[in-house]
């Protein structure tokens, strides 16, 4: 039988995403190493930069 | 991205890609990905999916054991707007450059009046966004 079948882990995070930190909320820090070997901390953007932080990946 | 990262460059706006989990290693048309076994191994997918795709954007790496990737949601396509407070302004469970163009848009043009800018993208819509009220 042909269906469709939803991965409950991830249709899990799908239902519960909207309460993951909700817009307005305090994001946290993200100090984290980069391709290139340089670490960026997102503390240091704070009252100066505004961002967005996507995720990604090969496949 | 990288328009979108070009266009709000002089904005106040960085864009930023963190690599995470591979989520559909060995499957069907990524058959010569597997699931990464370190930390070092992750980092040098990352840099193979900078080379492939000439990337110029910054791209971070989450630790071998997700644990920020878990807080922000887990989800291969997350993207979070954090305005200069350090606050969620937007997020979505996917990447759309329409809407994330309209989310910069407003929110620098709010900041500074005197300088609006106009959404641009206009790039097919991507359904299976979910997106929140700001």
């Amino acid at each position: 039988m042909i269906g469709l079948r939803l991965n409950p882990r991830i249709h899990g995070f799908h239902t519960k995403f909207p309460t993951i930190l909700p817009p307005g909320s305090k994001f946290p820090e993200v100090n984290l190493e980069m391709v290139d070997g340089r670490r960026i901390n997102t503390k240091t953007l704070q009252g100066r930069k505004h961002f967005v932080l996507l995720t990604g990946a090969l496949t | 991205m990288e328009e979108l990262a070009k266009k709000y460059g002089d904005r106040d706006v960085e864009v930023f890609v963190m690599y995470v989990r591979e989520p559909h290693a060995k499957e069907r048309g990524f058959r010569q990905y597997r699931k990464h076994e370190s930390y070092d191994h992750k980092m040098e997918c990352a840099r193979l999916l900078v080379k492939k795709h000439s990337l110029v954007i910054p791209y971070l790496v989450d630790g071998f054991s997700e644990k920020l990737h878990q807080v922000l949601g887990n989800l291969p396509n997350l993207v979070y707007v954090v305005d200069k407070k350090g606050e969620v302004f937007y997020k979505s469970t996917w990447t759309d450059a329409d809407a994330i163009d309209e989310i910069l848009a407003e929110l620098v043009s709010a900041e500074d009046p005197s300088r609006p800018v106009q959404k641009t993208m206009d790039s097919r819509r991507v359904p299976g966004r979910i997106p929140v009220e700001v």
